[in-house]
């Protein structure tokens, strides 16, 4: 159907785009990739990729699955695949992701923490699992 | 039983010749039913209110985008098809993106009843299907999905998007609207005499649920040119609402 015309502007190509002009305050949860170029002060979670542009001023925790930050985070990021910072970005605050870039230039304040923390939980959940046996074998 | 609805615009001496094809190849499709001109003294108002009331099953809106727009601002009756005949000067994108043809040619699409569900917006209580807008103001707080706030530094008005508006268009299909601005840049030496606006990159939110207030006074949200409630007012989504005929 015509309705999905991609020669007009789509939402379905960015699902949400904060512009410049634009400031969003609170907790935004979005299932979708999100662009800021505005600011955003509270929480951003999404399933999607997070991309904050050079100019953006971002106040809140992040968490998204691919995260690029060109513009300044004060607050916490997660990202469950991977994170890169680039040569203009400021981020102040700690950082979890599996992969992590940062270009030389950028500013980073905080603790990096390498590996989600799915996977820590997976890893003492087996640690937990292997003590119990031997315990058992010891028994 | 169908409700032809002609509105102003295809009123017009020049647009009469069309007019009589329209129905006269509506004969031919046997769908066939009453014309009701609107007029000084006929507002779409009273006749989609007699039309719900006499239990019309299909209302046809011969005109524009404003034509359709006006007819489901007005309707009440979720069981009401809602069908198109473009016709006249004025836009007619909800039509192009239905795959609906211009004047007699949409009478077959017409017959052939592809019936699509399609959301519309609620506004106050009153449906509304292309979009809405918000003029932009400092006072102006807009709070989506109760959980966060929208502030805009721009004078670009937040257009609240269901359908479409001024060539950005949303889906009509996917359970939620979207808040708009339009983003511009000033360029150029002596920009504060000059200024030349160029569109960037929009901000697009989207959200199921929006709240709008404005702490000094009432501002008006407009639909099209016509103001259509005032502030506050509570925005929503409601999903497949709005049965339409469509092309293939």
């Amino acid at each position: 159907m015509a309705i999905f015309n991609k020669e007009e502007h789509s939402s379905q190509e960015i699902e949400t785009i904060i512009g410049p002009s634009v400031s969003v305050e609170g907790n935004f949860v979005g299932s979708g990739d999100v662009v800021i170029e505005g600011s955003i002060s509270g929480t951003l979670k999404t399933e999607g990729s997070v991309r904050i542009g050079k100019d953006a001023k971002v106040k809140a925790e992040v968490k998204g699955s691919r995260i690029f930050v060109a513009g300044e985070v004060k607050g916490n990021i997660q990202a469950t695949s991977s994170l890169e910072l680039s040569a203009s970005a400021r981020v102040f605050g700690n950082i979890q992701t599996k992969n992590l870039s940062i270009e030389s230039g950028a500013s980073f304040q905080g603790k990096s923490v390498m590996g989600s923390s799915e996977e820590d939980k997976e890893k003492n959940h087996s640690s937990k699992q292997k003590n119990v046996q031997a315990i058992k074998e010891v028994k | 039983m169908y409700l032809y609805i002609v509105d102003s615009c295809a009123q017009n001496k020049k647009f009469q010749r069309d007019l009589l094809h329209i129905q006269a190849r509506i004969q031919d499709l046997g769908i066939t039913g009453r014309f009701e001109k609107l007029t000084m003294l006929k507002s779409i108002q009273d006749i989609v209110h007699d039309a719900e009331r006499k239990g019309v099953r299909t209302i046809v809106a011969i005109g524009s985008d404003k034509t359709v727009n006006a007819i489901i601002s007005h309707l009440t009756d979720n069981t009401i098809t809602l069908g198109l005949i473009p016709l006249g000067e004025e836009k007619n994108s909800i039509a192009d993106a239905l795959n609906i043809p211009y004047g007699e040619a949409a009478c077959a699409i017409l017959s052939k009843r592809i019936i699509k569900k399609l959301d519309l917006g609620k506004v106050n209580g009153r449906y509304f299907f292309s979009s809405l807008s918000i003029p932009a103001s400092q006072n102006t707080k807009v709070e989506c999905d109760k959980s966060y706030f929208l502030k805009t530094t721009g004078m670009a008005p937040i257009k609240i998007i269901n359908f479409c508006d001024n060539g950005y268009r949303g889906n009509a299909q996917d359970g939620k609207l979207e808040a708009v601005v339009e983003e511009t840049e000033h360029r150029g030496f002596f920009s504060f005499l000059k200024t030349r606006a160029t569109s960037v990159r929009n901000s697009i939110i989207p959200a199921k649920n929006i709240f709008v207030k404005n702490s000094e006074e009432s501002v008006p949200i407009y639909s099209g040119n016509d103001v259509m409630v005032k502030t506050p007012a509570t925005i929503e989504i409601v999903p497949k609402k709005l049965r339409i005929i469509a092309g293939t």
